[in-house]
């Protein structure tokens, strides 16, 4: 069929909201990948990872970002990690570098992105956020997983007051709704 | 009304005005004030009606342990039954009812039954109502019904909004009384996180209640600046108007943020705020509550706690009568007589059930040492009261005081058991408290003002410390310490009348006592069979007198006797609380498939599938039910081509060098030599042999595979299947990830789907000899986006799975229905899906229902005898494997226009229909169109030996009774030939 081609939606329409001045809104200029460390692969990965992305392998539970900033690699358990790819970085040219140091599943759509900032986020996510975010002990860089309104949740604080929020994509309303109503809900 | 009894003096800010109104009358309060202290202001002592023999009721306390003075807030849809006037912070505007009355409140036609009460007393429910048998339905019930409860419900819904939150910190102190705010500064001052919540609005507790100076200012002048020095620290959450209502496991408490209900309008933001507070250490500062004497007609209005009384003058400038009597067995009562004389309240006399010198002098009052109280009159408010000797002394308010009880729910809600102290005549928090919790000041027994703030600084200095901050350096505040002795006196035996010990459910001492009588000698019964201590102050003022009387009754001692176990919540806590924003629409989280907006735009009408929102069918125009739309798309799919979002259906994607060997063991048939580009049927075993989920698993490369569930065991196979990972077998080298959300899926179902297919998928062959029935591979569609085809068939039919990346799904959907335009392609939803599974006899979550074995499936061969797999040795158990064990089989009505019924058991035809001769049951029916009448499956001992036996199937709950033909399951193209083809 030439007369047809495949349109990329966003799960959100690219939802954006500005309340006075805390922002929400849909991540959509990033890609997501899962690589996972093969059993006593740790330190081809490790290698694998230096060469490239530039940057070391995460403990469980921390991040690292890399130079450019186009990479942030998150451990989300002892052999499992998630990278955040901002363009020029891609899913696919990352697997062929990764090669077979690293099982890597594209995870982009499974996921709904949202950026979370402003002066009101802390009381937002207060709602429905069961990790303590204190700054002293989160600090920027620090992510958790979690469940917020009963939906699986990774929180990554990007700055000072800023935060991304991942869920499932195919509950992504009800996710915003979860976050939309604790910033209404705070204001 | 003019604010009679106002009196110049208190916290309430007298220079402004709160107009509000009980039942319907206008009356005028100030900022500061609780609807309970504006009522008194008013002269308004009769607030309400007793629960069960409709006497007249006042105001008791003056916090929230309050048993009498309930009444109905607000009107129309936000009205609310059962709140407590004595905590309800009154704003201007306020409107409240009184409640359990017919007629008005001052002439309750109800009030007859209290002239009934001899035949009324404990347990007579349960003698009364035995006969005639047949009254309980039509005459008993529905009365008992019609006069119980207390308060109405409007019917209408909550338009109020709630919500729920998570805190955390280092140090939680439980209430904002002197202990409360002496160990908040302290652990402040060391810079641990502090949150300090208190029910009251005004934090202070009993410091705004007393007159007693601590470090040489007024109590409640202390408490602010102690106040403001805790706001001004960015280390300090102070949470007012919010209840602790429940120690929980790890330090995790439940509190309650009454929000809005001081305002007149909640402007759209959440009334109460439920918070689960995560804790450290917690410090129980919760104060102490000052317990009653009994005695005869106890109950009038203007009888009040000492305490409350002493409150009422010195917070809210509020004399609750013009002449007071006291009543005490200890000095802390006399601190109201002296109080209350410092303000020129009249006090008429004071009366101690103590042998021992008077305390004090009080100017103008009558002194009884050794005194006691049988009686009172007043029929809507205390006139005057009779001593033993037959004195009578007038008073519009007798205060009494009983003693105190610490405040210890919160150390129970663990099962910790409280001690009892002789000293105090109460119980003190025992050993056995919560993980990190320290009790202070009343709370543990230190009744006393410079105890209280001593220990509050003490225990949280101690706190900090374990946590590693430093002590704070500052000396503890300091104030006088009171006198406090109390003798332990219950109730007054001489009395002739009823001596009232639970004021909310009407349960007097000779109620305990005939409890005890009749054999209800365990604390915990003698509370059932009275109702003592139950509904929304669970007898937080009545429950220690009466073990005293059960223990007068034993012989025992209070603690030997027993006492009764507190659970959450402290104080109630509104539904609309508990389920917060979880209401309407968002209820729960609901899930969305990739085509979903195309199918609201194309007719569909949606059910819920676990979370998942499902077209169900696609209703045209003409068709006048769900079955035509159904049959329909049965029709058209077998009849050419069908679409159906799949999308919910689990996909995992598996990777590694061991990952066949690992597929290998979680499913019963083989995976180890499944070639690359094929797809094959699994079937899962529980440990126990039972059969839990099956689907397929593609094989996309040597060391990928991708394994699709049922959409409702997505998660339940992933998590068994990590634990396997992880647990089972840790030497293998795979990974594996959920993709199900990633990928959109449709099946693509019918003898025209290739023909479909070759239009949208690029430069594949879809050939039966290139791509045969379980082929599959990685492609592109549409010129060039990467996509994933299976060959798989659900429906019988010829039939392709087709994935794409989720954000492109509902242009693909687009997609293939404008493909599909030129061979009437439809799209078909859970109805029709139904029905072409069970038309092909393919198991679902009907057969898969926990209890059923391969062999019972048919899929006994399934279960590989050349190799072990997780479920496998159990699945061998005799038990399993029976000769009469039941099987799938497929049943058709033997008239074939009777309909089946799901649930129906199957029953020979001359057999009675009871579970003796039930030999299975129907698991799944629809009416097929493709066979002209209903089909349905279900296992029945023997069915494989047993087809063209006729039995029945019998329904009662549906009462229909049908003649069934055991055949196949496989009605539609038993030989699988279609697809195939």
């Amino acid at each position: 069929m030439d007369n047809f081609a495949l349109i990329s939606e966003p799960f959100l329409d690219g939802y954006a909201a500005d309340f006075g001045g805390t922002n929400l809104g849909e991540v959509t200029d990033i890609s997501l990948i899962s690589v996972a460390q093969p059993l006593d692969g740790q330190e081809k990965l490790q290698k694998a990872a230096m060469s490239v992305w530039g940057i070391a392998l995460p403990s469980p539970g921390q991040s690292n970002l890399s130079e450019t900033g186009n990479v942030r690699l998150l451990c989300l358990g002892a052999d499992t990690f998630l990278a955040i790819l901002i363009a020029p970085e891609t899913v696919v040219d990352t697997a062929k570098r990764l090669g077979s140091t690293g099982y890597t599943t594209d995870q982009s759509d499974n996921w709904v992105t949202l950026r979370l900032s402003g002066p009101l986020s802390y009381a937002a996510l207060e709602r429905i956020c069961p990790i303590d975010l204190n700054p002293k002990t989160f600090l920027v860089g620090s992510f958790a997983r979690t469940s917020m309104e009963h939906l699986g949740t990774i929180i990554l604080k990007e700055s000072a007051d800023t935060f991304l929020l991942l869920s499932a994509s195919s509950s992504a309303l009800s996710f915003l709704h979860a976050v939309e109503t604790s910033i209404k809900y705070t204001i | 009304m003019n604010q009679s009894n106002r009196i110049h003096a208190g916290l309430v800010d007298q220079s402004k005005n709160l107009q509000f109104s009980f039942n319907g009358k206008k009356m005028v309060g100030h900022p500061g004030d609780t609807l309970a202290s504006a009522l008194l202001a008013n002269g308004q002592r009769l607030v309400g009606r007793s629960f069960k023999y409709h006497r007249p009721r006042g105001i008791f306390t003056a916090g929230s342990e309050e048993p009498n003075a309930l009444v109905q807030l607000r009107s129309g849809a936000f009205q609310e039954p059962n709140t407590r006037a004595t905590v309800a912070e009154l704003f201007d505007g306020l409107s409240a009812t009184s409640q359990n009355h017919r007629g008005s409140l001052e002439h309750d036609l109800m009030g007859v039954i209290d002239l009934l009460s001899p035949f009324l007393s404990a347990g007579f429910y349960y003698k009364t109502f035995m006969w005639p048998k047949a009254f309980w339905e039509k005459l008993y019930e529905p009365f008992i019904r019609n006069s119980a409860g207390l308060g109405r419900l409007s019917m209408l819904e909550d338009p109020d909004i709630y919500d729920k939150g998570f805190l955390h910190c280092d140090v939680l102190v439980i209430g904002a009384g002197p202990t409360g705010l002496s160990a908040a500064l302290t652990a402040a001052r060391s810079g641990a996180r502090v949150i300090i919540a208190d029910e009251d609005f005004l934090l202070g507790g009993r410091l705004n209640a007393e007159t007693m100076a601590v470090n040489g200012m007024a109590g409640s002048e202390w408490a602010a600046q102690a106040v403001a020095e805790l706001a001004s620290m960015d280390n300090v959450r102070i949470m007012n108007r919010t209840t602790i209502y429940g120690s929980y496991d790890h330090g995790i408490f439940g509190a309650l943020e009454r929000r809005t209900d001081h305002l007149a309008e909640s402007g759209g933001k959440p009334r109460q705020i439920l918070w689960r507070v995560y804790s450290k250490r917690s410090i129980l500062a919760a104060g102490s509550t000052e317990r009653p004497i009994a005695f005869g007609n106890n109950d009038r209005p203007g009888i009040m706690l000492a305490g409350s009384v002493r409150a009422y003058v010195n917070r809210f400038g509020v004399a609750p009568g013009k002449d007071v009597a006291l009543f005490t067995n200890n000095d802390d009562g006399w601190r109201t007589a002296t109080d209350l004389a410092a303000k020129g309240v009249n006090i008429t006399a004071v009366i101690d059930s103590r042998d021992i010198p008077a305390p004090a002098s009080i100017s103008g009052a009558s002194v009884v040492m050794s005194g006691l109280i049988v009686d009172t009159a007043g029929r809507k408010g205390v006139k005057s009261l009779t001593l033993s000797n037959g004195q009578k002394i007038p008073a519009s308010c007798i205060a009494v005081s009983g003693g105190w009880n610490p405040n210890v729910h919160l150390t129970c809600h663990q099962r910790g058991r409280p001690t009892w102290r002789d000293d105090i005549a109460a119980f003190v928090p025992g050993d056995n408290l919560p993980i990190g919790m320290s009790v202070a000041g009343a709370a543990n027994g230190s009744l006393t003002m410079n105890r209280a703030l001593a220990e509050g600084h003490d225990k949280a200095n101690k706190l900090v410390k374990e946590l590693g901050f430093s002590a704070s350096c500052k000396a503890a505040p300091k104030a006088e310490d009171e006198a406090s002795g109390v003798s332990a006196f219950w109730h007054v035996s001489k009395s002739k009348k009823r001596a009232w010990l639970d004021l909310q459910n009407d349960v007097t001492v000779k109620d305990i006592k005939q409890a005890y009588s009749e054999g209800f000698k365990s604390v915990e019964l003698a509370k059932r069979y009275t109702t003592l201590g139950m509904a929304t102050d669970q007898g937080k003022t009545a429950n220690i007198p009466a073990l005293a009387i059960m223990a007068e009754c034993t012989g025992k001692t209070i603690p030997e006797t027993g006492t009764t176990m507190f659970r959450p919540p402290y104080t109630p806590i509104p539904m609309g609380a508990l389920g917060g924003r979880s209401r309407g629409k968002e209820f729960r989280p609901y899930r969305l498939t990739p085509s979903h907006k195309w199918a609201k735009e194309n007719g569909a009408t949606f059910v819920e599938v676990g979370n998942w929102m499902r077209a169900q069918w696609f209703a045209h125009p003409g068709e006048k039910g769900w079955r035509d739309s159904v049959d329909r798309e049965v029709e058209m799919t077998r009849a050419s081509v069908g679409i159906c979002d799949v999308t919910t259906l689990g996909k995992i994607d598996i990777q590694g060098r061991d990952a066949a060997e690992f597929l290998n063991h979680i499913y019963t048939n083989a995976f180890l030599k499944l070639p690359v580009g094929k797809v094959r049927y699994g079937l899962m075993l529980r440990e126990d042999g039972i059969a839990y989920d099956d689907g397929t698993t593609a094989r996309l490369g040597e060391n990928h595979f991708v394994m699709t569930t049922t959409t409702a065991n997505a998660v339940l196979v992933f998590r068994r299947m990590e634990f396997a990972r992880q647990c089972l077998y840790p030497n293998l080298n795979i990974h594996m990830i959920s993709t199900t959300d990633a990928w959109a899926q449709y099946a693509v179902a019918g003898p025209n789907s290739r023909k479909l297919l070759r239009k949208v998928v690029d430069d594949l062959d879809l050939s039966n000899e290139a791509f045969p029935f379980m082929a599959c591979a990685e492609c592109t569609v549409f010129g060039g986006t990467p996509a994933r085809l299976f060959r798989i068939s659900f429906s019988g039919e010829m039939a392709f799975e087709i994935a794409v990346p989720a954000r492109l799904g509902d242009s693909m959907m687009r997609g293939l229905m404008q493909a599909g335009e030129e061979f009437d392609v439809v799209p078909y939803g859970t109805e029709a899906l139904s029905v072409m599974r069970i038309e092909k006899g393919h198991a679902a979550g009907n057969e898969l229902n926990g209890q059923t074995t391969a062999l019972n499936l048919g899929l006994g061969g399934f279960v590989s005898k050349k190799k072990d797999c997780i479920g496998k040795t159990l699945s061998n158990r005799p038990g399993l494997n029976a000769d009469n064990a039941i099987k799938l089989v497929g049943f058709k009505p033997v008239d074939p226009a009777e309909s089946l019924k799901v649930g129906s058991h199957f029953i020979a035809l001359e057999k009675v229909a009871n579970m003796e001769n039930d030999e299975g049951w129907m698991t799944s029916v629809a009416y097929s169109p493709s066979m002209g009448h209903s089909v349905g499956l279900g296992f029945i001992e023997r069915g494989h030996e047993r087809k063209g036996e006729i039995v029945r199937a019998v329904n009662p709950a549906a009462g229909s009774e049908v003649k069934v033909e055991i055949v196949s399951p496989h009605f539609y193209d038993p030989e699988g030939k279609l697809q195939r083809g």
